[in-house]
């Protein structure tokens, strides 16, 4: 130990030299933390600390094929508000209660007293779930921590219930649950973006400004082939149509034969899709396409076209049916609804003879005539853009019995849906091509840009042209006076189509209950338009050409104002055209009354002589036809009417059949209570009674089935 | 004072000082004003403020302390020792209890932490003491076992106090002061081979029984003496058995738990390894040049424990990145070897002592704390010097940084009058 002072200076540099130690250690600690335990330690805190939240897309449009929007969506603001919120003060509560009182009108104590009933410790109280937008960002402009502000998005249907089963509805979470609300799920919805959050050690949820956010990208916008105002034609005069012949429900399908789009679908009852508590739910039953059926005479276009093209019938060929209208074919029963006597094919067709057209398809050998329904489309899914759609049934040819090939060709023993034989039919107008039919025409991006165009697609030429040339006139033939469907006729333009009528086959046999249908097509030279009307269980008559009908008269004459295709026809065929409007003539002078008719254009016969219009036949009003021939039953007797009450002798119908009854009812200004069908053996009131104007005359057919008879006795004759 | 007593004093220290006191304060903001202070009760978002006031009469207290001669201290040294022992015994008996310690003392409306007070006083005593008895030999250890009776005194009654934390910073006195004063190297490295060999023994007793071997062939080179040579193995041998001995029998669960937590704190991320992962974290978080002030998520998500004391590095560190935490470290290292730059520069065996007395104790501090924050030192809570929030804390480190200040800037007089 030298010097002392050196010595200690030695210690003091040691000791200088292991603090130098400690940024070593440290720094290569910072560094390790850094550069190896990093990522680990980053994906902890991404884990803990981080979150997205999703951002709702909002969900895509859906337009006519004119644009007009259908369906789109609102925004609804909804306000809650977590008191626990560190270093809430009253004051701001007071002053966010008072700011939404403000707006919805309702007194902050409303909210306060919410926010106290609440359970302890909640953390989410609701104040109000539906909020102004203004209001939403008057109170977000507030900026406390303890308000919760939400939005969401509704969907608005904004024609209410129009086209409610095509378009479909979604439930709470906005998700589709029928029609192409359902179909087109993926597509409209969207992709949610996120919004990046971050919560802390309590898991709130504190977003910070700048945290990442990826934008929602909206639902496409989907263009239907729906036309919005054919729709409300359609349902309009379907929903009148129903109530007006008192059925259960019904269904009309339009379709655009040469693309296989459908214009309109409609069913009734209905139900408004942003108010699905108000209507039952089984109203939701998009009938047109789950409904399956057995279709009636309307399938006899398949025994039509398999035969003809098999050449085993030619339009003229003459059938004989028996003379009580009943054949026996296999031991059961087949009946025409009245006895036909001797007729052509062609006839048979107009005519609706079940007789006949299961002669001329038992010349078919079954499978022959089982692949022209399966080309026709029957038996297979039509394959169109909308859940829920059934196959229909059809038995194979080696299952079938003795009696369904007879059966079949008049539409018994297979099921089909309503859009099924529309297509069918869509195929005979577009020159024998089965065409897949099709609701979503386009679909756009949110800036509009078509993103996807639906081509028609054909499925198979299912009948040759020759074919069609060959029976159209035959199904023209139906709406013509002495065809079955004359109801469903309009001066000025050619339809053709079939009506049909079916038993329903309800436990295990056929009951006294009906479909009446009528599908048409016009112009029959290049048709634009199928329609199908389909009602089930009508009560004032059973007969497709009497119940659809007038049903397809009226949306086909409110077509043709719209389009300007059919409109230039009418204007060059027929241009003196009047609306179809009979004055009321009764207790008209006989010369008055035929100049009224001159003035109006009107042609007319007259029967019997006198100074005085006793009848008239059609009645007044607007649902008479003005290719008719205006009946004018002159006399002298003083007409039992006063300004309301327009009164008729109710005509005899006894040994009518039903269908001749109804049209003389009908005719003379009755409603018609059709019970049971065939021969008309009762009615109420008896021929000769004055009966108001627009009452309800009651008749009872004798039924084919022996079931009918059992009711005709019990009811008895009043 | 002669006319150019500013060149004589130590301004570079006081730069830096004010440098470290300034990200203290940064710190403490960002830690209780920032976004997290929704989240805090009023007293703790009233830190800054008090600290700012803290700051403030630490500037009042040192530059006071520059007039007192430095002579004063040795003089006084027993003195300023005996009233430290007595307030720290006493408050034992009258100490308000904080965090289960019952370290603080009330006097009026402040509240003071009387181990504060005993780091100086402990320091100006043992160096007084061995400044009067020069260079111990290892043949005469008397001396030093007084003074390091002198030492483990306050360890005790601050143990007592249960402030582990701040009777463990003492610890290190003792190997260093001696040293220091002549104890030869192999005595000194022997008595520092006890705090080695145990902290790798609590990691891995393998380590344990390595570190016992390896400084036991060094302690026999620089001593010769096989003798100590041996106690060293056997002794080094005993403790790695006790440690493992200690932390699976004698430790209470919570006790073993912190241990277990430093050893692998995933080993239950949301209980005893939080404090551990959510501190590395935040100092991961921060990346290189950090989130910026008050942007730092961990600090204001609140996941960080104790951010303004015990881990207020880890808000530096996620504030200002590794750039920022390294130039707050490498701030408090340059003051520490300024200190020890000094120290050589002085003559006085005294004023030596003291200086690296006072070394030894921030540099414990600094150790302890920022080994804590980044997971190699199990967490014992210690503030770090000039740093932390803490008024007492910060007023005493100022008082001892304000006396290597003075006997450097007086040092004139004491070699005159020694």
């Amino acid at each position: 130990m030298t010097d002392p002072a050196k010595h200690t200076k030695a210690r003091i540099l040691i000791i200088l030299g292991m603090v130098l130690l400690l940024p070593l250690a440290i720094g290569m600690q910072m560094i390790r933390i850094q550069l190896f335990e990093g990522n680990a330690l980053r994906a902890l805190w991404n884990a803990q600390a981080l979150d997205v939240i999703p951002v709702p897309a909002q969900r895509g449009q859906i337009l006519d094929a004119r644009g007009r929007i259908m369906v789109s969506n609102t925004v609804t603001y909804s306000l809650a508000i977590d008191p626990l919120v560190p270093n809430t003060q009253p004051s701001h509560i007071a002053e966010i209660l008072d700011t939404l009182s403000a707006y919805t009108g309702r007194p902050a104590a409303t909210y306060r007293s919410r926010i106290q009933q609440a359970p302890r410790g909640s953390r989410y109280i609701m104040l109000e779930r539906s909020i102004s937008r203004p209001a939403y960002l008057a109170i977000k402009s507030l900026r406390y921590r303890n308000t919760i502000l939400e939005e969401d998005y509704r969907r608005r249907y904004n024609y209410e219930s129009l086209a409610s089963h095509v378009l479909g509805y979604v439930n709470h979470e906005a998700r589709g649950q029928m029609g192409l609300e359902s179909e087109y799920e993926r597509l409209l919805r969207g992709t949610d973006g996120e919004q990046q959050v971050q919560r802390d050690r309590m898991g709130r949820i504190r977003s910070m400004v700048g945290a990442p956010r990826r934008q929602p990208v909206n639902g496409y916008t989907l263009k239907t082939t729906i036309d919005a105002h054919i729709q409300a034609i359609a349902e309009e005069e379907l929903r009148e149509g129903v109530i007006r012949t008192r059925s259960a429900y019904g269904s009309v399908v339009i379709v655009d034969p040469r693309s296989g789009a459908v214009r309109a679908m409609a069913n009734y009852p209905t139900f408004n899709p942003n108010d699905l508590r108000a209507d039952e739910s089984a109203n939701r039953r998009n009938f047109a396409i789950s409904d399956m059926i057995e279709p009636g005479s309307t399938f006899k276009l398949v025994t039509a076209v398999a035969a003809v093209e098999q050449q085993k019938v030619t339009l003229d060929e003459i059938f004989e049916t028996p003379e009580n209208g009943v054949r026996i074919i296999h031991g059961q029963a087949m009946r025409d609804h009245n006895p036909l006597g001797t007729l052509s094919f062609e006839n048979a067709i107009k005519k609706s003879s079940n007789i006949a057209t299961a002669e001329v398809a038992m010349r078919i050998p079954r499978e022959t005539f089982f692949q022209y329904a399966r080309n026709m489309g029957f038996g297979t899914p039509t394959g169109i853009d909308l859940s829920f759609e059934e196959a229909g049934r059809m038995q194979r040819p080696y299952q079938w019995s003795a009696v369904t090939l007879p059966w079949m060709s008049i539409g018994y023993e297979v099921q089909v849906t309503p859009l099924q034989m529309v297509m069918a039919y869509a195929a005979f107008a577009n020159n024998g091509r089965l065409m897949r039919p099709y609701i979503v025409d386009e679909i756009l991006d949110a800036s509009g840009n078509v993103v996807e165009k639906q081509d028609p697609v054909t499925i198979r030429t299912a009948i040759q042209p020759e074919t069609i040339a060959t029976l159209m006139p035959a199904f023209e033939g139906v709406v013509t006076e002495d065809g079955t469907a004359q109801f469903a006729s309009i001066e000025g333009i050619t339809i053709g189509g079939k009506t049909g009528t079916a038993q329903k086959f309800i436990d295990g046999r056929y009951q006294t209950r009906y479909r009446a249908s009528f599908i048409g097509f016009y112009p029959t030279d290049e048709p634009r338009y199928v329609v199908m009307v389909l009602l089930d269980e009508p009560r004032t008559s059973i007969f497709g050409g009497f119940v659809s009908g007038p049903i397809f008269r009226q949306i086909t004459s409110r077509i043709m104002g719209l389009d300007e295709h059919l409109q230039r026809e009418i204007v060059e065929e027929i241009e003196s055209a009047p609306l179809a409007h009979v004055p009321q003539l009764r207790g008209m002078s006989a010369e008055g009354a035929m100049q009224t008719l001159n003035e109006l254009g009107l042609r007319y016969t007259t029967v019997g002589e006198g100074r005085i219009v006793t009848e008239q036949s059609p009645v007044a009003g607007p649902s008479a036809q003005t290719s008719l021939r205006v009946t004018l039953t002159l006399g002298e007797a003083p007409v039992l009417a006063d300004e309301n009450t327009v009164r008729n002798e109710v005509p005899e119908l006894r040994g009518m059949s039903m269908r001749q009854a109804v049209l003389a009812l009908t005719n003379a200004g009755y409603t018609v209570q059709q019970i049971g069908s065939g021969t008309v053996y009762a009615q109420f009131p008896a021929a000769g009674a004055v009966y108001g104007h627009g009452r309800e005359v009651t008749v009872r057919g004798r039924a084919r089935s022996m079931t009918t008879l059992a009711t005709a006795q019990s009811g008895g004759q009043p | 004072m002669n006319k150019t007593w500013y060149k004589e004093f130590d301004w570079l220290t006081i730069l830096i000082w004010m440098s470290i006191t300034a990200f203290g304060l940064a710190g403490i903001y960002s830690a209780t004003l920032g976004p997290v202070s929704q989240f805090l009760p009023a007293h703790i978002q009233d830190n800054f403020a008090r600290q700012l006031t803290w700051v403030t009469l630490s500037v009042i207290v040192i530059v006071f302390i520059q007039f007192t001669s430095p002579r004063s201290f040795q003089q006084l040294a027993y003195l300023i020792y005996a009233i430290a022992l007595l307030l720290t015994v006493s408050t034992l008996f009258f100490g308000v209890e904080v965090n289960g310690a019952r370290s603080w003392l009330q006097l009026g409306g402040v509240r003071f932490q009387t181990s504060e007070i005993m780091k100086i006083a402990t320091v100006l005593a043992v160096a007084n003491y061995l400044t009067s008895r020069r260079n111990i030999e290892a043949v005469n250890l008397k001396s030093a076992i007084i003074a390091t009776f002198m030492i483990l005194m306050p360890v005790i009654i601050i143990m007592l106090q249960n402030d582990t934390g701040s009777a463990l910073i003492f610890i290190p006195l003792i190997p260093v002061m001696l040293f220091l004063s002549g104890l030869p190297y192999g005595i000194a490295l022997f008595m520092i081979s006890p705090a080695i060999i145990g902290y790798l023994s609590i990691i891995d007793w393998q380590y344990g029984v390595i570190a016992t071997l390896v400084l036991t062939v060094v302690i026999y080179l620089l001593q010769k003496r096989p003798w100590l040579g041996l106690t060293s193995l056997v002794f080094g041998l005993l403790l790695v058995v006790s440690v493992n001995f200690a932390l699976t029998e004698i430790l209470q669960p919570h006790q073993q738990n912190r241990i277990e937590a430093f050893v692998n704190p995933f080993q239950d991320p949301q209980g005893a390894g939080w404090n551990i992962i959510q501190a590395k974290t935040a100092i991961s978080s921060g990346g290189i040049y950090g989130k910026g002030f008050m942007q730092g998520t961990q600090t204001q998500l609140r996941f960080l424990p104790e951010q303004w004391t015990d881990f207020i590095f880890c808000v530096i560190a996620e504030d200002f990145g590794l750039v920022g935490g390294s130039l707050a470290i490498m701030a408090m290292l340059l003051l520490l070897m300024r200190q020890l730059s000094n120290a050589v520069s002085i003559k006085t065996p005294f004023a030596q002592l003291v200086i690296v007395g006072v070394v030894t104790i921030l540099f414990t501090h600094i150790l302890v704390n920022l080994g804590s924050a980044m997971g190699v030192v199990p967490v014992i809570g210690v503030p770090l010097p000039f740093v932390s929030y803490g008024g007492s804390s910060f007023l005493s480190n100022s008082i001892m940084l304000a006396v290597c200040l003075n006997l450097h800037f007086r040092q004139r007089e004491m070699s005159l009058f020694a």
